[in-house]
């Protein structure tokens, strides 16, 4: 008996400016918390209908009852215990029969900074590699450090030695993941890329080459992999004066 | 006892390679060290033990791993690629099985015993179909009742209920869609799963199955949050085609 499937339903869609979903992460090895804000109102949904939030990763889950829409109460422990690492959340708003009133289906956390994450940090088993990026979800890479090496994590965040070492060239393979190898038009606003690459604009003022400045249709990656340099170098001069920093950390 | 270890990408590139040289000869020793030397594995911190076991079945097998790898925290191994796949090394005989004439079981997949690191970084996980790993998660996630029926196969066969289960992420993080499927599809005099489930095997969906348990559960998620239910808030919205099995 085939099933049918109905391409509608009445449920409502939770935009990204009704969820503010915040990431404290800490240094000691504690499992991560979250915070949420959310507005709602726009939306119309009764006051008793619940709203149940979920954090999740691969086969891990936890759900968080986050009381009604006229009366929000958080839980007091928000700790992501079964999911620390990267997780994804969702957001429901459900009548009192558990139907789905109005969702919001794949939600990233910002960070505790109250800036959205741009590139997350992941420690695992890299054998003898000290970093690596991973590029599994297009516009989110994760910037992956090796595990063995207690709090590198930590040191990342704060060293700006540390920083000036690997943030450019983790800065220069982003890029080129974005423009070269997945090919994203520099000015699609609805690429996943396109944070990054309004982050690079807010630094490097060079325009994008374009087919007006001598790029063939085949995309010329050497006048890509030109601008690419040009904003990995502005950004070492805007983030940190890396080999500055580098070298008073020697000393 | 042996310490727990995980294999280096060497180590995956040996027991791989083992794997293949098994299939050919299953009198193929294993390659000296690769559980113990540094260059083929690593100790998992902090160090946790096992023992050569004789596990009945496979929640005899998620209950006596659950217990000795607690002290490396669930989030952390659920994961681990090379942990798991020096645990299908060392259990390597239990988790391939034997014919009735004595010969080796061994899948044609490496998944079973031992997991490619590089794979799953790529997001092309495959890692519930490891023996182990399934039981483990199995075991530790859901608890012991709910394993009664979900790993009662030996070490090394996988039920099909589990399969399916495990490879429907949405489904298997449910507790109630767990309880219901354990409920639904497990005789609960024998603990065994219930015949007839599967159907004739490949694609086939019998009505009320669990295939077609999952596509319901698809089909009701449009409505309802139905994977934050209870079990028995489920089984009221489930089709008269599920009757035959409650």
């Amino acid at each position: 008996m085939p099933v049918r499937r109905f391409n509608y339903t009445e449920r409502k869609r939770i935009e990204e400016r009704n969820v503010t979903l915040e990431l404290q992460e800490t240094d000691d090895g504690e499992a991560p918390t979250f915070t949420a804000l959310l507005n709602l109102a726009e939306l119309d949904l009764p006051d008793d209908a619940r709203i149940v939030i979920t954090a999740r990763r691969g086969r891990a889950e936890m759900r968080f009852d986050w009381g009604t829409v006229g009366a929000p109460a958080p839980p007091s422990d928000c700790r992501l215990t079964d999911v620390p690492v990267d997780p994804v959340f969702r957001v429901m708003v459900e009548s009192s029969d558990r139907k789905i009133l109005a969702l919001a289906n794949s939600v990233s956390p910002r960070r505790a900074a109250g800036r959205e994450s741009l590139l997350w940090l992941e420690e695992v088993d890299l054998e003898q590699e000290v970093w690596r990026l991973r590029f599994d979800e297009p516009g989110r890479p994760v910037l992956l450090v090796n595990q063995t090496i207690g709090g590198m994590s930590a040191a990342i965040r704060r060293d700006g030695g540390l920083q000036g070492t690997i943030l450019p060239e983790a800065f220069r393979a982003i890029l080129t993941r974005a423009l070269i190898v997945e090919a994203h038009p520099p000015d699609d606003d609805d690429s996943p890329w396109s944070n990054w690459l309004r982050f690079t604009e807010s630094f490097y003022d060079v325009d994008f080459p374009t087919d007006d400045d001598g790029l063939d249709a085949e995309n010329d990656n050497a006048a890509l992999s030109q601008w690419v340099d040009g904003a990995v170098a502005a950004f070492t001069r805007a983030q940190f004066n890396a080999a500055a920093l580098y070298a008073a950390a020697r000393r | 006892m042996p310490r727990v270890g995980q294999l280096t990408d060497e180590g995956i590139r040996a027991a791989k390679a083992w794997l293949d040289a098994v299939r050919a000869d299953d009198g193929e020793p294993l390659p000296a060290g690769l559980l113990s030397e540094p260059l083929y594995s690593r100790p998992v911190m902090p160090a946790v033990y096992v023992e050569p076991q004789s596990f009945t079945n496979r929640r005899e097998a998620g209950k006596y791993l659950s217990r000795q790898l607690a002290p490396l925290g669930n989030a952390r191994i659920a994961d681990n690629a090379r942990l798991w796949s020096w645990l299908g090394v060392f259990y390597f005989e239990q988790v391939a099985g034997r014919y009735s004439d004595g010969s080796l079981r061994i899948a044609s997949s490496d998944v079973p015993y031992v997991i490619d690191p590089l794979r799953e970084r790529r997001g092309d996980s495959q890692s519930h179909r490891n023996r182990l790993l399934a039981a483990w998660d199995i075991y530790t996630r859901h608890g012991d009742e709910r394993a009664r029926g979900l790993l009662s196969a030996p070490v090394s066969g996988m039920e099909h209920l589990a399969d399916r289960l495990l490879g429907a992420v949405e489904a298997y993080r449910s507790p109630g869609v767990m309880g219901l499927a354990n409920r639904l599809y497990t005789d609960s005099a024998t603990g065994m799963q219930k015949p007839g489930i599967a159907g004739g095997g490949g694609n086939q969906r019998p009505p009320g199955g669990v295939v077609r348990l999952l596509d319901v559960l698809n089909q009701l998620y449009m409505t309802y949050d139905v994977y934050g239910m209870s079990a028995e808030q489920i089984a009221e919205l489930l089709p008269s085609e599920f009757d035959r099995w409650r």
